[in-house]
């Protein structure tokens, strides 16, 4: 397919939605975003392009994962986010190239994400590599992935959706 | 023993009260940049620290930078395959040697003046070399400095940052047995997979140690993990999970409640083609090592841990977890996944999923953990310096009587916590002179 089936301010408007959703913890809207099948991946720092059926990743969430991460966050008993984070979410560079499917595209940003917690603020930035299909009800995630740009995680607790 | 301040009595930072059944530690000990200095000294410059594992190594000159103990090391092969752990620095003026956190290298050479070393150690360019003594001696005296000691336990690597004390298999005592049994889930060995998860937490080293061999808070804590498994079809229990000490401050936990084990014991998640495989990894084992060694491989999850930067978590599947201390307050996690070198691409994926659920810092239960130590650090803030007698304190004293009394300590005991603090206060206040 051409890059032309997703414009690159159609995209942007996916993503500033998307991250909208995730400022205002809004988890089913976002879980909308993504296809049956869809994958939210974060590979680990030594090995961004990772494969994640032979590498060790921060998440490799399939849809059965995923579905269990949202049932979590929404508990009380998720402690890492009760109280849930605040994040701030800035998104930029955005390109949209061929995917590598026949109906999907590659969306390509850069973002900075802030997380305000415990008295703190601690900034992850980094690329999203997404690979999203166009629908009739408006774009949706194959695969979300999120590669941070760090040596080391300063924080270790990727509980919240980066 | 009195409460407070960084001037401890000469008991440490250990109050065990054995007729009264209580086990105290006081808050400092997670607190203070003091203990922090002497535990660096004390613990981590005298004790076996694990450094890597063999199979991250593959050809000669392989390299990885480490830090360890708090100090930077070169793991490598040299260029005959010899394994070498080299402080990365050069012997001329102190600059770091190797500058990537990983490669295969010729030659370390040193971007200031140029000198070069052979993965072996050698001094084998040292430009304008007529300024110095012609004799080898001088080059000799220049090679590239070792750890003090190295030793190897079935492919898992430590060092040692003192000239002398016990062997690696006399420190590692009743632990080095845990590290065999993971070395022989598989003939063709063991092998450390691709993307290694790293990252900080803001809590004391001593606290990640504690939560990794404490049973009791599995249930409360992960509460969100074990719906996820009872609504996958996976029964999960802390019901009949034992410890042990292992001598040296390093003990291990069996839970066999938490079953379902990649390619050694099925579970429905897993699917009937993995049972299929299981039934025979499970006769090779017992070809192999015999019918018991197979079920200890086999039969339960086991988190053990090796006095005082290993913790090894042979569960669902294989987490190595090494932990580096970067102040009181602070410390750095290095994990990695190890698996059987022969397995079927579709075993391999099915542990890498099933472990990454659980463990790391986006997993679904791992950032509770992290979140348990980080409200640890902030809390025991609200007590620092706190005159009243026992405020300044923590409690591990739960399952002291079983202890006492030599029964089988439970995992939701506290039995093993006990241990490890007694290892490192002994160690803190070892022919002390003046205590910080």
């Amino acid at each position: 397919m051409t890059a032309l089936a997703l414009s690159r301010a159609a995209a942007e408007e996916f993503l500033f939605h998307e991250a909208d959703l995730l400022e205002r913890w809004r988890l089913d809207d976002w879980h909308g975003l993504f296809l049956d099948d869809g994958r939210y991946e974060i590979p680990a720092l030594d090995d961004p392009g990772g494969d994640p059926r032979t590498s060790q990743f921060f998440v490799a969430d399939d849809a059965e994962l995923l579905a269990a991460r949202i049932t979590r966050l929404k508990s009380r008993n998720a402690h890492a986010e009760n109280p849930p984070s605040r994040t701030h979410r800035l998104i930029s560079n955005v390109t949209v190239t061929d995917g590598p499917d026949d109906d999907s595209v590659s969306v390509n940003a850069s973002f900075i994400v802030h997380r305000l917690r415990d008295g703190q603020t601690e900034v992850f930035s980094g690329w999203y590599r997404h690979v999203v299909v166009p629908t009739d009800a408006g774009p949706r995630f194959r695969l979300r992935r999120v590669i941070i740009a760090a040596e080391r995680l300063r924080q270790g607790r990727l509980s919240f959706v980066l | 023993m009195t409460a407070g301040g960084p001037t401890r009595a000469a008991g440490g930072w250990v109050d065990e009260d054995l007729e009264a059944r209580v086990f105290r530690v006081h808050r400092d000990a997670l607190r203070s940049e003091a203990v922090f200095r002497r535990e660096m000294e004390r613990v981590f410059a005298t004790s076996w620290l694990y450094v890597g594992h063999l199979s991250e190594l593959e050809d000669p000159g392989d390299y990885l930078v480490r830090t360890v103990g708090g100090r930077q090391v070169i793991f490598c092969l040299d260029e005959a395959g010899e394994l070498h752990v080299w402080l990365n620095t050069c012997p001329h003026r102190g600059t770091t040697l190797a500058r990537e956190s990983r490669g295969t290298a010729r030659f370390f050479r040193c971007f200031y003046h140029a000198w070069s070393f052979s993965p072996s150690g050698a001094l084998v360019s040292l430009p304008g070399k007529e300024a110095y003594p012609a004799d080898d001696s001088f080059r000799d005296r220049l090679g590239l400095r070792a750890v003090p000691r190295l030793a190897t336990r079935r492919d898992f690597v430590f060092v040692s940052f003192a000239t002398d004390g016990p062997t690696l298999d006399e420190h590692l005592a009743g632990a080095g047995e845990h590290l065999d049994l993971v070395a022989d889930h598989c003939a063709a060995g063991m092998e450390v997979l691709d993307g290694t998860q790293t990252y900080g937490v803001k809590g004391n080293w001593k606290l990640a140690v504690e939560n990794a061999m404490d049973g009791y808070h599995f249930m409360p804590t992960h509460a969100t993990f074990v719906e996820y498994l009872k609504s996958s079809g996976f029964a999960t229990s802390d019901e009949g999970g034992i410890v042990e000490n292992l001598g040296n401050g390093h003990s291990v936990m069996t839970l066999s409640g938490h079953s379902g084990r990649v390619g050694l014991d099925w579970e429905p998640r897993f699917g009937e083609a993995e049972r299929v495989r299981i039934d025979e990894v499970r006769a090779e084992l017992v070809v192999r090592l015999g019918e018991d060694r197979a079920s200890r491989i086999a039969d339960h999850s086991r988190i053990f841990f090796v006095f005082p930067n290993l913790l090894m978590f042979d569960i669902e599947a294989l987490s190595i977890r090494m932990l580096e201390p970067t102040s009181a307050r602070t410390t750095d996690v290095t994990a990695w996944h190890l698996a059987p070198r022969s397995e079927p691409a579709d075993a391999r994926a099915l542990r890498l999923r099933t472990l990454v659920s659980f463990i790391g810092p986006g997993g679904l239960a791992t950032p509770d953990d992290i979140e348990a130590y980080e409200a640890i650090q902030r809390g025991v803030e609200s007590t620092a310096g706190d005159p009243r007698p026992g405020v300044d304190w923590n409690d591990v004293s739960r399952g002291m009587s079983d202890e006492m009394a030599g029964a089988q300590c439970r995992s939701v005991d506290e039995a093993c916590i006990r241990g490890f603090w007694r290892r490192w206060n002994s160690l803190m206040v070892a022919d002390q002179a003046t205590p910080p």
